[in-house]
């Protein structure tokens, strides 16, 4: 899996990769990247078809169940809160587990360790390491080596991708080399996202905003 | 290793979100803490009476206390209606129009700057005089000043004036200390006439709206309440009694205070003992009733408190800019965040940049510190606020007046009429009294200055909406929405269908 760099893994898996250094402390704030995680949770479920969303609101489209066990929670506790179907509600709910449950997912997967540092008179911090440093930057690279080449072909996950990225303000770190036309590229790109797909972006970003503006980040 | 399936944490989602929301007070604990009270009872009111030679400095709290209330039960009755709630210029935006929005919203930013800049003033007067009372050396005051603009800097750059239990701590000690020292002072007054200052009489003078420009001063940062609307437990009641909770207490600590410093002093002599002493008069008060060693922790705590103040003014200026550049109505790169810390990194460098240029041409001018920086600066801003506040106002009874939108006719209508006449009352009162406010001649160049920087910035901003809405509609139509933007905006035909209120 780690040297097959042309397939994307799962929408979260890869986010949370590119979101966590080579010793596993994460590159955002707390909720932040909670944010981002549940936004690409979500997102597995909108590509895969099992939800939609428009206008602020999810819907389960079908009765199929998916065959990865997170996205399955995910999906089953949608059906069990019918009453509850903002989707900036559910970013929220999402983002408070979400560096637990992806992290591990990828620890099942032999992709991440989970370690606990003890420090002194501070609590203890939770560590996702990556199983070796390739593991970790390959989402990111394979984005910003697909947008230097503008004619290559950018899968629709990878842009929703590099959507959450940006709306997290990752791409400081991921995309920073990037230049203004390939920044456009990109945009342009976003831009032509389906409704739903689109949606999801922009509510990310969204979330972010308002998590800065209200101090809470 | 054994791998446990991932699961969602159990526990219904209601009940998940609650447990992540904030209740009354952390919120209220927040605002005041934000309002850091010794800056205000050493800074601004020894300054403010020797400044302007007034006495009546508590009823003026008083009665800004008592216009306050009905104005937040229209603007928080409003902010459950509209996003982006934390900033007056989204309210005029909502109510009256785009055009005049931006206009405010670049009014807010002059105001809010004002503020913050002007406590670098106090800042580098009060620790050159620690410096010379401990250590014996003159220092310029522009030293500790640029000092603090660069920690400032740092601080924001991280976010890290968001730190609840150092603010919380700070504000009790200051507390604390302005009750015990305001309760001595009451308690063993100086001779002279000690129910002055509470007269209502003193509304009367003519030079009532300098008083109440200082009153207004005080309660500056109550309005940050709503930035939690999205936050709270309980959206309906939590940020109204949070903002009434703060004008409540912010009022009964002023009132107390103001009145203790006057009673203290004696209202015969206070004006040019505060005029010589500034803070120096609170802090012989204290030596006189408490004792050196409160004296030094005064001290202490009056520098720590402008330094909170700066850090807290500085957030709240970056988060405006980040909000605009959000919007696009300011640069986009303005609506960017720091990926480590999430602070809005351009905000607040731009609020730095803003900082330093200032202390420049002060430091270049050589003009006092305390005066003509902290206190003009600072009372500036706060009339710059209280022009939004009653812009605000009227805003709240247009929205209403489109759409009830379900409230009663006391929250969309009367109590935000009543603070509108009231307001506008105090503004045109303040403006006519700049002169006394400012302690200059009327009729001098900085009096006719501040109405017209204050006209033209307003029209300034009204003009770039206009520009906006002939060459960006995208951007125009999200005025006011702040981080919600980026779902409103018409992407291609999508998302015309507001997700939003």
């Amino acid at each position: 899996m780690s040297g097959d760099r042309l397939r994307p893994q799962a929408l979260a898996d890869e986010f949370f990769l590119t979101a966590h250094d080579p010793v596993g402390a994460p590159l955002l704030p707390g909720r932040v990247l909670g944010i981002g995680l549940a936004s690409a949770l979500l997102g597995e479920l909108l590509l895969a078809g099992h939800l939609g969303l428009s206008g602020g609101v999810l819907a389960v489209l079908d009765e199929r169940v998916p065959r990865d066990s997170l996205a399955r929670s995910v999906i089953e506790r949608l059906r069990a809160e019918p009453y509850h179907r903002q989707v900036r509600d559910w970013i929220a709910f999402l983002a408070t587990s979400g560096r637990q449950a992806v992290g591990g997912r990828l620890a099942g997967a032999g992709l991440v360790r989970r370690r606990e540092l003890r420090r002194r008179w501070r609590r203890p911090v939770v560590r996702w390491e990556p199983a070796g440093a390739a593991v970790a930057a390959e989402p990111g690279s394979r984005i910003h080596d697909a947008l230097l080449v503008r004619s290559a072909v950018i899968g629709e996950q990878d842009v929703v991708f590099a959507g959450l990225v940006v709306a997290t303000g990752l791409d400081q770190r991921v995309l920073w080399s990037l230049h203004a036309d390939q920044r456009v590229f990109l945009r342009r790109r976003l831009d032509r996202l389906p409704g739903p797909l689109g949606e999801l972006v922009a509510t990310c970003e969204t979330a972010v905003g308002e998590a800065v503006l209200s101090h809470r980040t | 290793m054994v791998s446990r399936s991932p699961s969602m944490r159990a526990g219904s989602v209601s009940a998940t979100l609650a447990s992540h929301r904030l209740g009354v007070a952390p919120v209220v604990l927040f605002v005041l803490s934000a309002a850091t009270p010794l800056t205000v009872v050493a800074g601004v009111m020894p300054t403010g009476i020797g400044v302007t030679g007034l006495t009546g400095l508590p009823i003026a709290f008083a009665a800004i206390g008592v216009v306050l209330l009905p104005f937040a039960v229209g603007f928080t009755t409003m902010a459950r209606h509209i996003v982006n709630a934390g900033a007056f210029y989204t309210y005029i935006a909502r109510g009256l129009g785009r055009i005049p929005g931006v206009g405010a919203a670049w009014l807010a930013l002059l105001a809010y700057n004002a503020l913050q800049v002007g406590l670098y003033g106090a800042f580098g007067a009060q620790v050159a005089a620690l410096y010379m009372l401990w250590f014996g050396h003159t220092v310029p005051w522009w030293l500790p000043a640029t000092a603090a603009v660069l920690l400032v800097a740092a601080l924001g750059l991280r976010s890290v004036g968001d730190n609840g239990r150092v603010l919380a701590v700070l504000l009790i000690a200051e507390v604390t200390i302005i009750v015990v020292l305001s309760a001595a002072n009451l308690t063993h007054p100086a001779p002279g006439p000690i129910l002055a200052p509470i007269s209502p009489t003193n509304l009367l003078d003519p030079n009532a709206g300098a008083l109440l420009s200082m009153g207004v001063l005080g309660y500056v940062g109550f309005e940050q309440a709503v930035v939690f609307a999205e936050e709270v437990r309980d959206p309906l009641r939590t940020v109204p009694r949070a903002t009434y909770a703060a004008v409540a207490v912010i009022a009964a600590l002023y009132i107390l205070a103001s009145w203790g410093l006057i009673a203290g002093v004696g209202a015969d002599r206070i004006v040019p003992q505060a005029a010589a002493q500034g803070p120096e008069l609170l802090f012989g008060l204290a030596a006189q009733h408490l004792g050196p060693v409160a004296v030094a922790v005064t001290r202490a705590l009056m520098v720590t408190s402008l330094f909170a103040a700066q850090v807290s003014f500085h957030n709240v200026v970056a988060r405006y800019a980040f909000a605009l550049g959000r919007e696009g109505v300011l640069p986009r790169a303005l609506g960017r965040t720091s990926h480590r810390t999430g602070a809005p990194r351009n905000g607040s460098l731009l609020q730095t940049a803003i900082a330093a240029g200032v202390l420049l041409i002060y430091g270049i001018g050589g003009w006092d510190p305390m005066v003509h920086l902290f206190f003009w600066a600072g009372t500036t801003g706060a009339v710059g606020v209280l022009l939004l506040m009653a812009t605000t106002a009227i805003a709240v009874i247009v929205f209403f007046a489109r759409d009830r939108h379900g409230e009663t006719l006391w929250r969309r209508a009367i109590a935000p009429a009543l603070a509108a006449i009231a307001l506008t009352g105090i503004c045109a009162l303040a403006l006519t009294n700049l002169p006394t406010l400012l302690g200059v001649a009327p009729g001098s160049t900085v009096t006719r200055l501040v109405p017209v920087i204050f006209l033209t910035t307003a029209v300034l901003g009204a003009l770039w909406a206009l520009l906006l809405k002939a060459t960006n509609p995208t951007v125009y139509h999200g005025i006011g929405y702040g981080a919600r933007t980026a779902l409103l905006l018409p992407n291609q035909g999508r998302f015309t269908t507001p997700a939003v209120r």
